[in-house]
């Protein structure tokens, strides 16, 4: 059984078609990539599959249960975390408060009224083990609305990461990064996934092709091609698709 | 041991004040000033710590404030029963179950249908109090004699002074508990809802649900502090749970800064006294008030703790002393430019009467009189405004830390 499955999964909004007929599987411990052209419907696709919208018809399967309507603290609870295009923080809270704050419901604390922050020793170490790991060990006491554009797409991918969910969606992790700072992401990205699923939009192809195993094309709302990084490179509809673009060339020479 | 400091000067605060103000009306002040503590925290707990704008939280503080009169009067008519002490408890009960009851519905979004349920609610409580009148008792109200519970070590409680040992008691238990609540996971997670619900529910968290924990607690304690206020008056009517109640809260919270745990009880101090001390000497008090709260909303929104948090950084660096000259040289003709306005609205208020203004007596409803007064306000003002360049470049010296 795949982790997660999508099946003649449709949305529009309004008249406008957004997604038509999408059906897609991610098998656990894949990593798996969206690329498209702008307005493709990825964004949106990343919605459906983390519950921020529901499908018009067709089904989302979840390790086995249909998801298609159930709120996102529910998927989350079922071990599916999400990162989101533009940041989306604490922000009158510091990194550090950030970063627990994700980790307190995996760590067990949940809503409790009866422990104590400071005295959670194992929480703490882990909250800065984690602001090591996405090089915020620095900023540890800034609040997240101060940070740099690029610490806060860092804490965004940390805030997800924390979670140590089953599967993992990250909108355009690397969007907005200088180069070093994207190989940096990626490099965190890779290690911190390790064992996990990873299900991931990006519009650089230098991380899509160094990340992904299965690529998906979307384009005009349709998928029109899923495979392996070889096969979509050659495939002719991708191609097409791209045509007039140069973001695919790029990829071909990474 | 440091962060014990601020408990130690809070817990010998409540002890000695009544030592320095020893009268009736010091002792009630001081009584009403611990109420207004609780409240005030009680409401920030939802304001400041979870982004809910709430403009009927009187609800559950004269809720509360209800149960305790009828607890009193209970004991009037079938004997002591419970230990008077308890009756905050018994209080707090009533407005955590009334907060739950409420909170179920009203917790669903925040922002402005979160602020316009509240509002409802407040108007439709007070509107049923003067209905209800088995509950409420009507215009009258509810009394109740606190002194006939069972003794508690030797205290009846009939003296204001013993009913203030109580309200300390209570009050720093319930600072301590609210204070603790901001540590827990829960506390944490209504910073996070406030900052970005969306988020919080992509973490796993039932948002409504975050909501509703803290919006209950703090119900518990604004009946706490209802409950407080029945023992301290005796009496309870259908002011308590009024809409100006609740905006009294707002105004305590909001001036003394909803961002600092340590505000409220600013704001509860000091409009405490400004209802209480103010109130003696001129009718145009409400005013003032206002005015305070409009001034601080557009020029001090972190409150008078954001204020002096401010000075935080110019005192680390040791410059705070480069401040004072230009300070004073501000304040002096701040200071007059706002007794001449003050002065201007008394002579206004009391038309053709003589007022008393600042120990002067200013003969009322002469033209040259308020010439002269507006003549000292324009110079004032203008020189105010000559002072604050100066004031400025100190402030930018002494806050990056270069010496002048």
């Amino acid at each position: 059984m795949s982790l997660l499955q999508l099946q003649c999964v449709s949305k529009h909004f309004g008249r406008t078609r957004v997604l038509e007929d999408i059906s897609l599987t991610v098998e656990a411990g894949e990593r798996h990539a969206i690329i498209g052209p702008n307005g493709a419907g990825k964004s949106t696709l990343f919605d459906l599959i983390s519950g921020r919208l529901s499908p018009d018809s067709g089904s989302i399967h979840f390790r086995g249960q249909a998801i298609q309507a159930r709120p996102p603290h529910e998927l989350a609870q079922l071990g599916l975390a999400r990162s989101f295009q533009l940041s989306s923080l604490f922000p009158r809270l510091s990194a550090f408060e950030n970063l627990r704050c994700a980790l307190l419901r995996p760590m067990g604390f949940g809503l409790s009224l009866t422990r104590l922050l400071p005295r959670a020793h194992a929480l703490t170490a882990r909250t800065e083990a984690l602001l090591e790991e996405i090089g915020l060990a620095e900023r540890r006491n800034t609040l997240a609305a101060e940070l740099s554009y690029a610490e806060q797409r860092a804490l965004e991918l940390g805030l997800t990461l924390a979670s140590g969910a089953e599967l993992i969606l990250l909108d355009e992790p690397v969007a907005g990064m200088s180069r070093s700072e994207a190989a940096q992401a990626i490099q965190l990205i890779r290690r911190v996934t390790q064992g996990r699923t990873l299900l991931l939009v990006e519009h650089d192809m230098g991380a899509v092709f160094e990340l992904a195993e299965r690529i998906s094309v979307l384009a005009d709302g349709r998928l029109i091609a899923s495979g392996s990084p070889a096969q979509i490179r050659t495939n002719p509809l991708v191609q097409q698709a791209y045509l007039g673009s140069a973001i695919m060339q790029e990829g071909v020479d990474a | 041991m440091r962060h014990l400091l601020p408990w130690g000067i809070f817990a010998l605060s409540l002890l000695l004040l009544p030592w320095l103000f020893p009268s009736v009306l010091g002792i009630s002040i001081l009584n009403e000033m611990a109420i207004a503590i609780v409240f005030a925290l009680s409401y920030n707990m939802l304001l400041g710590q979870g982004g809910m704008l709430s403009f009927g939280h009187a609800v559950y503080f004269g809720l509360g404030g209800f149960l305790a009169a009828h607890a009193m009067l209970g004991m009037e008519q079938d004997g002591p029963v419970f230990s008077v002490t308890l009756i905050p408890l018994v209080a707090g009960i009533g407005g955590l179950l009334a907060a739950l009851l409420i909170g179920s519905f009203s917790t669903r979004r925040a922002g402005t249908s979160f602020a316009m349920i509240s509002l409802g609610l407040g108007e439709l409580l007070a509107a049923l109090s003067l209905i209800l009148v088995g509950f409420f008792g009507g215009e009258a109200g509810i009394s109740g004699d606190r002194s006939l519970g069972p003794d508690f070590f030797g205290f009846d409680f009939a003296q204001d002074r013993q009913v203030y040992a109580l309200a300390a008691v209570w009050t720093f238990a319930s600072t301590l508990l609210m204070y603790l609540f901001t540590l827990t996971p829960a506390g944490r997670m209504a910073n996070a809802v406030r900052d970005n619900p969306e988020r919080a529910a992509f973490l796993g968290y039932r948002v409504q649900r975050v909501r509703l924990l803290s919006f209950v607690v703090s119900g518990f304690f604004a009946g706490a502090a209802g409950g407080l206020f029945a023992l301290h008056n005796e009496i309870l009517s259908a002011q308590s749970l009024s809409t100006a109640n609740s905006g009294n809260v707002l105004l305590m919270a909001y001036i003394g800064g909803i961002g600092f745990f340590i505000g409220p009880i600013i704001g509860a101090v000091l409009l405490t006294l400004i209802n209480s001390v103010l109130s003696h000497y001129t009718d145009l008090w409400l005013l003032y008030l206002g005015i305070s709260f409009v001034l601080t909303v557009m020029f001090l929104p972190q409150g008078l703790t954001g204020l002096l948090m401010m000075h935080v950084a110019p005192w680390r660096r040791g410059l705070l002393h480069t401040l004072l000259r230009p300070y004073l040289r501000t304040a002096v003709p701040a200071l007059l430019c706002v007794s001449g306005l003050l002065a201007l609205l008394e002579t206004l208020h009391h038309q053709g009467e003589a007022v008393i203004f600042l120990g002067i007596s200013l003969p009322g409803g002469q033209a040259s009189n308020w010439l002269a007064i507006v003549l000292i306000i324009t110079l004032a003002a203008l020189d105010w405004h000559r002072s604050l360049p100066a004031l400025r470049a100190a402030w930018q010296r002494a806050t990056r830390g270069e010496t002048p």
